[in-house]
């Protein structure tokens, strides 16, 4: 057993968050980042490829429960949809993922703001938790 | 044992607009105050009002941020010459 990625503020990995569109299908077997099937912009410059860097919150406990959290993140003037998205570690060699988020439908943002709001950082709510 | 859970995201777009001060404001509240499920009534009723407060003060303080970049663009175009897009933005 090895340890990759660390949460914490100070010091810790570089996480990515990068978008994804309605015909990316997942599974075990996705294990780091892909540009396959990754979201472009309809127009103008908005996203990149591997989306924005994440602003770390140091991970903490309560109780038995150990758990961490992400600030939101946002595009402004984007004009793009997606299904989904993948938290990386940006790293660690090879882009190790740490999460795969579906957003249960297709989102589009047409010259606005497309924004993801992290849960509640509680051990009942927080994006990650090991308990 | 140990088990790893994934918390729920809430993604919020726009179109041909933008989330106004009032999108932020609750989005930092929530950062801030979060209140016990399992918390005396009477407490939940303290934090709400203070929620709400707080809610207020940073909406507040968010549209004087924003008056101020505005005044700073204002003042670059104007210094630069370009006066009818320091009108323009001085009127957003």
């Amino acid at each position: 057993m090895e340890g990759v990625h660390n949460f914490k503020n100070s010091g810790g990995s570089t996480f990515q968050i990068a978008l994804y569109t309605d015909s990316s299908s997942f599974t075990a077997a996705t294990t780091a980042y892909t540009s396959s099937n990754e979201i472009t912009n309809d127009a103008g410059s908005a996203y990149s490829a591997k989306g924005n860097t994440l602003t770390r919150v140091d991970p903490t406990t309560s109780s038995t429960t150990a758990y961490t959290d992400f600030a939101d993140t946002s595009w402004s003037t984007a004009t793009f949809s997606a299904m989904g998205a993948m938290i990386f570690n940006d790293s660690a060699s090879g882009d190790p993922a740490v999460v795969i988020l579906d957003f249960g439908a297709l989102k589009t943002a047409t010259a606005g703001t497309f924004t993801i709001a992290f849960p509640a950082a509680d051990a009942s709510n927080a994006i990650i938790r090991i308990a | 044992m140990i088990n790893g859970e994934i918390g729920n995201v809430i993604v919020t777009t726009t179109e041909h607009s933008n989330l106004g001060p009032e999108h932020w404001a609750d989005r930092a509240t929530e950062q801030v105050i979060s209140i016990g499920e399992d918390a005396h009534p009477l407490i939940v009723d303290q934090a709400r009002a203070f929620k709400d407060r707080i809610r207020h003060v940073f909406n507040y303080y968010i549209k004087e941020a924003i008056k101020e970049d505005r005044s700073r663009i204002t003042t670059l175009l104007r210094s630069a010459g370009h006066n009818d897009l320091a009108n323009s933005v001085e009127k957003l």
